[in-house]
C-alpha cells in the first residue's frame, strides 16, 4: 500500500516538475516548488527532499537542463528547462497520467464534485 | 557546438548542490519574512521544514551515486576543490605559498648544511675508528713542559697510527714557479684513510726514507692546471722544494693522480710525497676493528706513559674521534644558525596559520552552511587539510628549488664563512634526498597545523547561528580571536628572539671590526721571506741577507718604511719570560708573553706606541748587551706598581740551545692584540732580531701608495737577487684581519636577514591582526560612536588592544631572547650576552613600529562614519 503510493507520488512530482516548467518557462527550485504550490492553490508543497533529488534525476536522464544563472538579488540559482527529450516525456507522461487517474478515479466510483 | 558533442552527465560538486539548497532556504525564508513572519521565526519553520537539511543533499548526491567514490576519491576531490578554491584567491595563496617556501627554503638549506658537517660523518671508510690522539698533561695543572712524542708506531695493539706534516712546496720547472700545499705521508696514509688513487698507484710500503725513490700524487686539480691533464703525466718528474729546505729542490716522480672528489679535511692539497722517515708526530689513530675508543686509549696511555717517563706519569692519552674534532668550531655557529633560520620557519608559519584564520573567518557561512547541511567535521577538516597541503606542497617545491640554487651558488661561500672545510668537499653541500626528506616532513607537520588552525580554532563547529544572518559577519568565536591573538604574540616573540641575537652578533661584528689592535693595519704589506742554509749558511749572512732586502725595500718609490719581524704582527707567539728581580721572580712561576724578534723601524712601520725609554738601534746587535722592549701590559703584570725600565728578564734563546739570555728592559711601548676575539691574548716583549738572528722572517713594509700596486715591485726585488728565493704568503694585513672577522660578521649578517625577515613578518601579522579585529568589530565600534562615544575611545580601545598584544609579545620575547642569547655566548666578543643596550634597542624599536601597524588600522576605525556602517546590509 505505502510503496504503491510512493510509486504514484514518485511519478506525480516529475510530472509535476515537466509541466510546471513547461508553463513557466525556465525555473530554479524553488519557483518550481511555488509555482506547484500556487497551482493547487497550497494543497501540495512539495518537499525538498523530492524535488531536489528529482531535479538531478530528472537532470541526468537528460529531460531536464540545468543552468547557473545570476537572479536578479546577484545570487546564483541554478535554473531548469526542459530539453527535447523532455518535452517528448511530459506529452507522454501527461496522456498516461489522465488515462490513469481516470481508470482509477473509475475504479474507486469518485463523484466529480467532490474532488475539487 | 556543446550540443555537438555527446553531453557528458552533469556531476554537480557538493558545493553546487549546498548552494541551490541554500538559495532555496533563503527563498522560502524571504517568502515567510514577506507575509508578515518575524524573520527569527521564518528561520525557524524554514529550518523544520527543511527537517535535517544535510538528508536533501544526501538524498540528491544520491542521484549519483554510482559515481560516489572511496575514501582515496573523497581526498581528491577535496584537493582539487581546494586547487579550484584556492585559485580564487590569489593574493591569499600566493602569499601563504612564498612564506611557506621562504620557511621551508631557509631549512632546507640549513638541514642540508648541518647534515653534512654534523650527520654525514667524514668521508672515509670507517671513519668512526678514526680518532685524533691528544697528550693531555693532569687538570688544573701548569704546563711546566711537554713529553716528549710517543712513536706509535710500536704500539701494535691499538691500530695504525698515522702521521703526515703539512707543507708548502714550491714547483719549478713546468712553467713559472708556483707554491702549492703538500703533504708529507707515510706509504700506510692510504691504507688508513682509505684513499685510492684514480691513475697509477699508491705508495708502496718501502716508499719512506731517505733511501726511497723520490715519488709524488698529485691531485686532479693539478694535473689538469699545471699538466694539462697530459696522460703521461705518470713517470714525469717534478722539481720542486719544500719550504723550510729552499735550497734542497728535489726532483719527484709522479706515480699516482688523486680522483677530482679526493678530501682530505684541508681543501687545495697538490701533492702528496713520503715523509724522510717514520719519525714524524702522529696525529691520527686507525683503531682496530674490536677495540673499544675509551680501550685504545687506556691501553695508549699504558703505553705513552713508559715511553715518557716518571716525570709525566701523570699525563694521559685521549683521543677524540676525527669528526668530532673536525667540526668542533663549527658546531655552535651552526646552532646559532639553525636556531635563527628555525625562528624564521616558525615566524613563517605563525604568519601562515595567521592567514589562514583570517581567511576562514571570511568563509565561516560557506563552512556553517556544509556543516549544517550535514558535512561532517571531518569533512570540512578534510577540506581545510586539503587547502593547506595544496599551498605547503606548492611552497615546499619552491622552497626546494631555492634551497638548491643557494646551495649550488653559496656553497663554497658557506664553507669559507664557516670556517671548515665541509667533510667530502663543498659538493657534498649538494641537496641530498635525505635532506629532502626530512624538509618534506617539516612540510607535512606545517601544513596540518594550517590546516588545523581554524577548526581549533572552533570554526566548522557550532555554526547554524550564522547561516540564516544575512550577511552579518561573526567576529569569530573566542576561541579563534585568543588563537589568532596568541599567533601574532608569538611572532612578535620569535622575532624579539631573533632580533636580539642579530643586534648582539651586530655589535660583536662592530666591535671586532673597532678592536683597538695597537697598530696600523692600513697599508701593511706582509711576506714570509726564507733564507737557504746552502748560499747563506751562517746567521751573519743571513742577517746580512734580510739587512740588503729592507734596504732595497725602502728604496722603491711608494714605500714608507720596512722592517723585518719574527713572528710577525697579528700571528701567534709564545714564549716563557722571567724576571730577574721584582715579585715574579721570587714565586717559581714564568710568565707567559708573546715574544717578537723585530729588526729595527718596527715600531715605526707598525705604528706601535713608545710609552718610555727608547726603540732598539742597529747598535743593539750581537755585540752589544742583550736588551729587550716590553709592553705596558707587560709591565704591570710582572713588576706591578714599579718602574719597568732597567729591571733584568730572561727570555729562553730559540735559536741558540735554548738556555736563557738575561736581557735588560730599554723602553715599553704599547700593547698590541694577536687576534681580534681576544683568546690568546699575550703581553708582549720585543727582542732585537739582530741579537737573535732566524733564518725565516716577516718583512712588513708600509706603503704611503695602494699596497697592492707595490707587491710585484716587491717580489722582483727579491727574486732578482735571486730567482728561487721563496716568498710565501706576500699578502695585506688589512686583509689578515679582515678574514678574522669574517665568519662573526657573516654570522651577524645572516641573522640580520633572518630577523629583519622575521620583524617583517611579525609586524605584518599585527597590522593585520589588529586591522581584522577593528574590522570585525566596526558595528560595535560605530554603535559605540553613534551612541556618543569619542572618537579617541574608538581610538583607544582599537590601540588598547593592539598594544596589550604587542606588549605581551615583547615581554615573552625577551625572554626568548635571553635563551637565544645564551646560545650566541661563545660566539660573540666584546659585548655581553645581556647586553642591556641590545635588549633595550630590540624591545624599543619593535615596539615603536608595531604600535604604528596597530595606529593605521585604529584611525581608521576611529574615522569611519558611524552611520554608513550601521546602514550597511
Amino acid at each position: 500500500m505505502t510503496r504503491v503510493r510512493a510509486n504514484r507520488l514518485y511519478g506525480a512530482v516529475e510530472l509535476l516538475i515537466l509541466r510546471s516548467i513547461d508553463r513557466h518557462g525556465p525555473l530554479h527550485g524553488l519557483d518550481i516548488a511555488r509555482a506547484i504550490a500556487t497551482g493547487s492553490d497550497a494543497t501540495i508543497q512539495i518537499e525538498e527532499g523530492t524535488l531536489y533529488p528529482a531535479l538531478h534525476r530528472m537532470q541526468k536522464r537528460g529531460v531536464l537542463r540545468g543552468e547557473w544563472q545570476k537572479s536578479d538579488k546577484g545570487r546564483r540559482a541554478r535554473v531548469y528547462d526542459l530539453t527535447a527529450e523532455g518535452r517528448a516525456e511530459l506529452a507522454n507522461e501527461l496522456d498516461s497520467w489522465v488515462r490513469h487517474t481516470a481508470a482509477i478515479r473509475q475504479v474507486l466510483d469518485i463523484p466529480e464534485e467532490e474532488v475539487s | 557546438m556543446k550540443d555537438k558533442r555527446t553531453p557528458l552527465p552533469w556531476r554537480p560538486s557538493r558545493d553546487e548542490i549546498d548552494e541551490e539548497i541554500l538559495h532555496h532556504m533563503r527563498g522560502r525564508i524571504d517568502d515567510l519574512v514577506r507575509a508578515g513572519r518575524s524573520r527569527e521565526d521564518a528561520e525557524r519553520e524554514v529550518r523544520q521544514r527543511f527537517g535535517n537539511p544535510g538528508s536533501v543533499r544526501k538524498q540528491t548526491e544520491r542521484v549519483y551515486a554510482p559515481e560516489r567514490g572511496s575514501f582515496f576519491g573523497t581526498l581528491v576531490s577535496e584537493i582539487v576543490g581546494a586547487a579550484r578554491s584556492l585559485r580564487h584567491r590569489p593574493a591569499f595563496a600566493l602569499t601563504a605559498i612564498l612564506l611557506v617556501a621562504v620557511g621551508i627554503g631557509a631549512t632546507t638549506v640549513m638541514l642540508a648544511v648541518v647534515d653534512a658537517y654534523l650527520l654525514r660523518g667524514m668521508p672515509f671508510p670507517h671513519a668512526e675508528r678514526l680518532a685524533w690522539i691528544n697528550e693531555t698533561p693532569p687538570q688544573n695543572e701548569r704546563v711546566r713542559s711537554r713529553p716528549a712524542e710517543v712513536n706509535w708506531r710500536e704500539a701494535d695493539d691499538v691500530g695504525l697510527a698515522v702521521s703526515w706534516d703539512r707543507d708548502a712546496f714550491t714547483l719549478l720547472g713546468d712553467g713559472p714557479p708556483q707554491t702549492v700545499s703538500g703533504v708529507w705521508v707515510p706509504p700506510d696514509f692510504f691504507e688508513a684513510f682509505g684513499i685510492t688513487t684514480a691513475m697509477g698507484r699508491s705508495f708502496a710500503p718501502d716508499e719512506i726514507g731517505p733511501n726511497a725513490a723520490p715519488v709524488a700524487i698529485i691531485s686532479h686539480d693539478l694535473w689538469q692546471t699545471r699538466f694539462g691533464g697530459a696522460e703521461d703525466v705518470l713517470g714525469h718528474t717534478i722539481r720542486m722544494y719544500a719550504s723550510d729546505r729552499p735550497d734542497d729542490a728535489q726532483a719527484l716522480t709522479v706515480i699516482g693522480v688523486l680522483a677530482a672528489d679526493w678530501w682530505h679535511m684541508y681543501e687545495s692539497t697538490q701533492i702528496l710525497t713520503p715523509l724522510g722517515s717514520h719519525d714524524h708526530p702522529t696525529y691520527v689513530v686507525r683503531i682496530e676493528t674490536g677495540v673499544e675508543m675509551h680501550e685504545a686509549a687506556q691501553r695508549m696511555t699504558a703505553f705513552a706513559r713508559q715511553s715518557w717517563g716518571p716525570e709525566f706519569s701523570d699525563w694521559n692519552v685521549e683521543l677524540s674521534p676525527m669528526h668530532e674534532q673536525h667540526v668542533e668550531e663549527v658546531r655552535p655557529l651552526l646552532q646559532t644558525l639553525g636556531a635563527g633560520v628555525s625562528l624564521v620557519l616558525l615566524i613563517a608559519c605563525a604568519n601562515v596559520a595567521v592567514l589562514f584564520l583570517v581567511q576562514a573567518v571570511g568563509r565561516t557561512r560557506e563552512f556553517a552552511l556544509r556543516a549544517a547541511l550535514g558535512a561532517a567535521r571531518s569533512r570540512l577538516a578534510l577540506r581545510l587539510v586539503a587547502e593547506a597541503a595544496v599551498v605547503g606542497l606548492a611552497g615546499a617545491v619552491v622552497g626546494a628549488l631555492i634551497s638548491s640554487q643557494v646551495l649550488a651558488v653559496l656553497g663554497s661561500a658557506i664553507e669559507v664563512r664557516l670556517g671548515a672545510s665541509v667533510p667530502g668537499g663543498t659538493t657534498a653541500l649538494a641537496l641530498q634526498p635525505r635532506v629532502l626528506l626530512v624538509s618534506i616532513g617539516i612540510t607535512g607537520v606545517v601544513t596540518l597545523l594550517f590546516g588545523l588552525a581554524p577548526l581549533l580554532a572552533g570554526i566548522g563547529g557550532n555554526l547554524s547561528g550564522t547561516l540564516t544572518g544575512s550577511g552579518r559577519s561573526s567576529t569569530g568565536t573566542a576561541r579563534h580571536r585568543t588563537l589568532r591573538t596568541g599567533l601574532i604574540v608569538l611572532e612578535v616573540a620569535l622575532s624579539v628572539a631573533l632580533l636580539v641575537g642579530a643586534g648582539l652578533t651586530m655589535r660583536s661584528a662592530i666591535h671586532l671590526s673597532n678592536v683597538e689592535l695597537g697598530f696600523q693595519p692600513e697599508g701593511l704589506i706582509r711576506m714570509g721571506f726564507g733564507m737557504s742554509s746552502v748560499r747563506y749558511p751562517s746567521a751573519a749572512e743571513w742577517h746580512q741577507r734580510i739587512e740588503e732586502t729592507v734596504t732595497a725595500f725602502r728604496e722603491v718609490p711608494g714605500v714608507e718604511s720596512v722592517a723585518a719581524a719574527n713572528p710577525g704582527a697579528f700571528s701567534f707567539a709564545a714564549n716563557l719570560v722571567t724576571a730577574v728581580d721584582g715579585p715574579m721572580a721570587e714565586s717559581d712561576t714564568r710568565l707567559r708573553a708573546a715574544v717578537r724578534y723585530i729588526g729595527v723601524d718596527y715600531l715605526e712601520t707598525l705604528d706601535i706606541q713608545q710609552l718610555d725609554g727608547r726603540d732598539f738601534a742597529t747598535s743593539d746587535n750581537v755585540d752589544n748587551e742583550p736588551v729587550a722592549l716590553v709592553s705596558d701590559e707587560f709591565a704591570a703584570t710582572m713588576w706591578p706598581g714599579e718602574d719597568p725600565m732597567g729591571k733584568e728578564i730572561r727570555i729562553a734563546d730559540p735559536m741558540g740551545d735554548g738556555s736563557p739570555t738575561q736581557r735588560r728592559v730599554v723602553g715599553v711601548v704599547g700593547d698590541t692584540r694577536e687576534s681580534l676575539t681576544g683568546e690568546r691574548e699575550l703581553p708582549d716583549a720585543y727582542i732585537p732580531l739582530a741579537q737573535v738572528p732566524f733564518p725565516y722572517v716577516f718583512l712588513t713594509v708600509r706603503a704611503q701608495v695602494a699596497p697592492e700596486t707595490l707587491m710585484p715591485t716587491l717580489e722582483q726585488i727579491v727574486w732578482n737577487d735571486d730567482p728561487e728565493q721563496p716568498l710565501n704568503r706576500p699578502g695585506l694585513l688589512q686583509r689578515v684581519i679582515d678574514d678574522a672577522a669574517a665568519t662573526p660578521q657573516a654570522l651577524a649578517r645572516l641573522l640580520t636577514v633572518f630577523a629583519s625577515f622575521g620583524a617583517l613578518l611579525a609586524v605584518v601579522g599585527v597590522y593585520g591582526v589588529i586591522a581584522f579585529a577593528a574590522r570585525q568589530r566596526r558595528r560595535e565600534l560605530a554603535v559605540r560612536v553613534a551612541l556618543g562615544a569619542a572618537r579617541n575611545d574608538v581610538l583607544q580601545i582599537v590601540l588598547g588592544h593592539g598594544a596589550r598584544v604587542v606588549a605581551v609579545g615583547l615581554a615573552l620575547g625577551l625572554f626568548g631572547a635571553w635563551f637565544m642569547a645564551q646560545t650566541l655566548a661563545s660566539q660573540i666578543y666584546g659585548v655581553s650576552p645581556t647586553d642591556p643596550i641590545t635588549f633595550g634597542g630590540v624591545a624599543t624599536m619593535l615596539g615603536l613600529v608595531a604600535l604604528g601597524a596597530v595606529l593605521i588600522p585604529a584611525r581608521k576605525a576611529a574615522a569611519t562614519d558611524p552611520m554608513s556602517l550601521l546602514r550597511e546590509d
